[in-house]
């Protein structure tokens, strides 16, 4: 018979041990944990102080202190993205 | 000698021709007495009988044959699918088929396990997904709206500034407020 050829040439042992649980496992990667520190704004320009400046002066010191915000908001999106709420007004 | 050997081709070869090849059997029947089976019937209720006994012994050889068959196809079906499932059918010790089903039974519930948790892992990682993107979603806007502000509001005092370009508090003001800066201690 088939059977009892199959089972002479057969090499396994006769009782496994059961199959291994499932186990799900979060692979996602997370970044470096000082990669994941907000921002802290420095102090901002003195009220009291006053200074001659020339439209392409304030217009550059403008532009940088706009791409500065945007640059901070940005990376505390990108933070935010990894650990939810870090970066919030309340946690500054 | 003689006379068993024409016994047996007269009677003994109908009959079991009668009963392993039916058709055979009744035509030779039909040849030897020409329809008048009513007739043979009368005068050779023996061999009838005999006929009747070895059709019902053929048939019962043909459906244990069937029987046997089967049973060794079901066998070798036993075994090649036990031999999938990484056992044997008839293990060195206990008994037949009970390991290899309890194998089966195992390999099962790890399929239907591993289903589950990876539906679980994946919707998981699909909400998380979505409720980080709607999240950074209301993000990104807060961030426009308080860009669109400033930048206005730097306009504004920019626009005030005069033909000496002097730069004073308000200019200051709107300038720390549109680098996201924070405010000065004077």
């Amino acid at each position: 018979m088939l059977s009892t050829g199959l089972a002479g040439c057969a090499h396994h042992p006769a009782n496994l041990p059961p199959p291994p649980t499932a186990v799900a496992v979060n692979t996602e990667t997370q970044p470096a944990a000082d990669l994941l520190v907000c921002p802290a704004a420095p102090e901002g320009f003195p009220l009291d102080q006053a200074a001659t400046m020339t439209n392409p002066v304030r217009s550059a010191a403008i532009r940088l202190a706009e791409a500065y915000a945007a640059v901070v908001d940005q990376l505390d999106r990108l933070i935010e993205w990894h650990d939810p709420g870090a970066c919030t007004p309340a946690a500054k | 000698m003689t006379a068993i050997i024409a016994w047996l081709l007269g009677h003994a070869l109908t009959a079991g021709l009668a009963a392993l090849v039916p058709g055979a059997g009744l035509i030779v029947l039909a040849l030897r007495y020409g329809g008048s089976v009513l007739g043979w019937l009368a005068d050779h209720r023996q061999d009838a009988l005999m006929m009747v006994i070895a059709a019902a012994a053929a048939g019962l050889y043909a459906w244990g044959a069937i029987g046997r068959a089967d049973r060794a196809q079901l066998e070798a079906w036993g075994g090649t699918v036990c031999a999938s499932a990484g056992t044997k059918l008839q293990p060195d010790k206990g008994k037949r088929g009970e390991a290899c089903a309890a194998r089966i039974a195992d390999l099962a519930r790890e399929e239907r396990d591993t289903l589950k948790v990876s539906n679980e892992a994946l919707s998981a990682a699909h909400d998380r997904d979505q409720a980080r993107a709607l999240r950074d979603l209301a993000s990104a806007r807060e961030d426009v709206v308080k860009a669109a502000d400033a930048a206005r509001n730097m306009e504004k005092a920019n626009g005030a500034i005069g033909a000496n370009d002097q730069v004073g508090r308000d200019w200051f003001d709107a300038l720390n407020r549109a680098g996201g800066l924070r405010p000065p201690s004077r």
